[in-house]
């Protein structure tokens, strides 16, 4: 993932030369600059794919979803004021888009688990974790993840993206206020809620 | 809201599990360059039409949305709008039939204006005052004395003899 801190164009200047470059690939790229956008979306590309998947649990949706948000970005690039962050601003893009698709979806639930490079299995942590919390030793991790991704599917538009931002993502409350436009304490209640939920659905993969 | 003092430690731990989903090996190193080559390609100009009509018209979307879940729904909702269409055709027809007749009628109780027509004009008559009054729409007008008063111009004798080489 990414390391570039996200840069605030209407912001006070900075004198990180990350943000500061960041600066400069904007102004480029609103001249048409497409190489300058191309690393732009370099630095975003792989936390906005993984937003959608997570959310849409369909690597093909997530795929369109996430070029689709890149382009709309860049088309928009000119209105983009700066009142927030780049990165928060398209984060914003590729979540309408999302909810808007899944919206249009709803009936249509499909995954494409075994599109997924899943190599938590070469991680020895994440192994005993599931060994430790899984009542059937059996169960293998992509058993777990079809069960994680069902779970996360029960849950609201609203809800889910609050997980995955939070809980997946490692998004602060306040950054995932701003995406969301809401207030903090909303999304604090909503990640309560949705996590009260996903405990119902998980019980008998979490440990007593 | 007590989030803080349930513990969801163990369902994060679980949910830590989704990080490691990833796509396929080499998936972010084509990524950007495809979305350039859309970008080459135009779509972005495609996408504008899309968000005109998606994102600023979101009231089609939901409309569609709703339409589209509840297929009985749409059905009526289809059969209203032909209803509608239909009536409004039949209406319009008639509409326009009454007018054609209006515009008929219009032009047979069409009268001259002051001016006079070039008849009464030549004959140095002067025009009457053709004016509809009251709701009366028979018009009265003087009639002509003889059916050759109303032809322009004066009759004049000519005489006609044969030439001289003729007898």
């Amino acid at each position: 993932m990414s390391d570039a801190k996200p840069a605030n164009v209407g912001g006070e200047p900075s004198g990180d030369p990350a943000v500061s470059d960041e600066l400069e690939l904007i102004k480029k790229s609103r001249n048409g600059d497409l190489g300058s956008y191309d690393d732009l979306v370099r630095r975003y590309q792989q936390r906005i794919y993984a937003t959608i998947y997570h959310m849409t649990s369909n690597h093909e949706d997530a795929n369109d979803l996430a070029q689709d948000t890149f382009i709309k970005a860049f088309q928009a690039l000119k209105s983009f004021k700066g009142g927030s962050s780049f990165y928060t601003w398209v984060y914003r893009i590729a979540v309408n888009k999302t909810i808007n698709f899944l919206k249009q979806r709803k009936n249509r639930v499909q995954m494409s688990l075994n599109d997924m490079d899943f190599n938590a299995e070469h991680d020895p942590d994440m192994v005993a974790l599931v060994s430790e919390n899984t009542p059937r030793r059996e169960a293998g991790l992509s058993e777990l993840q079809e069960k994680l991704n069902e779970a996360m599917q029960k849950l609201s538009e609203v809800h889910r993206l609050v997980v995955t931002l939070h809980d997946v993502q490692g998004l602060p409350h306040e950054e995932i206020a701003q995406i969301m436009d809401c207030n903090v304490g909303t999304v604090r209640s909503r990640l309560f809620y949705a996590r009260q939920h996903l405990q119902g659905y998980l019980v008998d993969y979490l440990k007593d | 809201m007590s989030a803080e003092q349930e513990n969801f430690e163990a369902l994060r731990k679980l949910l830590a599990v989704k990080r490691y989903e990833t796509p396929p090996p080499g998936y972010f190193d084509q990524f950007a360059g495809e979305v350039r080559a859309r970008l080459r390609a135009g779509d972005h100009e495609k996408e504008d039409l899309w968000r005109v009509i998606g994102d600023e018209a979101s009231w089609l979307q939901r409309l569609w949305g709703a339409l589209s879940n509840r297929p009985a729904f749409a059905g009526a909702c289809g059969m209203l709008l032909c209803g509608a269409v239909l009536t409004a055709g039949i209406h319009y027809s008639e509409v326009a039939d009454t007018d054609v007749k209006n515009q008929s009628v219009a032009e047979a109780l069409s009268v001259p204006g002051p001016a006079g027509t070039p008849a009464q004009l030549a004959l140095g008559q002067t025009p009457a005052q053709n004016t509809i009054s009251g709701t009366n729409p028979v018009i009265s007008t003087p009639a002509p004395a003889g059916l050759f008063d109303q032809i322009p111009g004066q009759a004049r004798e000519v005489n006609f003899s044969p030439a001289a080489g003729n007898q």
